[in-house]
């Protein structure tokens, strides 16, 4: 009986939901900072559409890409926690200059201070739970 | 992810590039808004991607640097040397305001752009910190 939640006990261990969850949402964050950051480079550009990632959630972890466009579909890697971009087209934005440029510099720096602020809560997440590991492997933590 | 974060400062140096060369022209408009017949610069940006390692990013081109070729100023001055026949001396097509203006924007858009180079550089500091645990 007690070998067989020994078992168990490996397996979670094996799987680490927690630190699966938390980088990717971290790789969500960095990707999403990269696209607005591209966003506000091109603020002065005529006629550029800005773009944006769809929310992040855990749902959908195991992970294939929902691609909204077919440019996003070749990625290599299935474990893209981000899926697909959200159709620039439909996106609200804030408003449109006489070039046709439909970034709004304000409006992307609220996105990117989200973009951080996520990045931030998951690499927390990420630290605590790894000291939480380490405080059981070694007590004189 | 970290090399998302070394996209996100390629492309924010690359918005740093081009907005620096219109910060240049803008000066270079001012410095020659008294010059005889000068047309004033102007700058297109596009999006460019000439990179092969990062192809889902769009970069900041410039499209264009151009003239503008709209009408000289015409200041009525016989006395100058320059004077055509009816007293008039033809100027540039500067306009001062438009040109702070520009050089204004220009410069908030290149914060901009250092701000988010800096978040990004920020963020994977905290990434290389989970390392050193």
């Amino acid at each position: 009986m007690k070998n067989q939640q020994n078992a168990g006990d490996i397996k979670v261990l094996k799987n680490l939901p927690i630190f699966d969850m938390s980088s990717a949402r971290m790789q969500h964050a960095t990707k999403r900072h990269s696209l607005i950051a591209g966003n506000i480079a091109h603020a002065d550009t005529p006629g550029y559409i800005g773009k944006d990632l769809q929310k992040f959630s855990v749902d959908e972890m195991p992970m294939g890409m929902r691609a909204t466009r077919t440019q996003h579909l070749n990625f290599e890697n299935s474990l893209d926690p981000y899926n697909g971009l959200k159709d620039p087209m439909k996106q609200a934005a804030f408003d449109q200059s006489l070039n046709r440029n439909k970034v709004s510099v304000e409006e992307e720096i609220a996105k990117a201070a989200e973009a951080q602020a996520s990045f931030k809560l998951s690499s927390g997440i990420w630290s605590k739970s790894m000291s939480l590991f380490m405080s059981v492997i070694d007590s004189r933590r | 992810m970290s090399d998302h974060h070394l996209s996100t400062m390629a492309v924010a140096s690359s918005a740093m590039r081009a907005q620096s060369l219109r910060v240049r022209l803008a000066s270079e408009n001012l410095a020659n808004a008294n010059s005889p017949e000068y047309q004033r610069r102007t700058v297109v940006f596009e999006v460019t991607n000439p990179n092969d390692d990062m192809r889902d990013v769009d970069f900041v081109g410039i499209r264009k640097v151009g003239r503008d070729r709209s009408e000289f100023s015409m200041k009525y001055d016989p006395s100058n040397p320059l004077a055509n026949q009816e007293g008039y001396v033809v100027g540039s097509n500067v306009n001062s305001l438009v040109e702070m203006t520009n050089a204004r924007e220009a410069n908030r858009s290149y914060e901009a752009s250092l701000n988010m180079f800096d978040q990004a550089r920020m963020m994977q500091n905290n990434l290389i910190d989970l390392l050193r645990r």
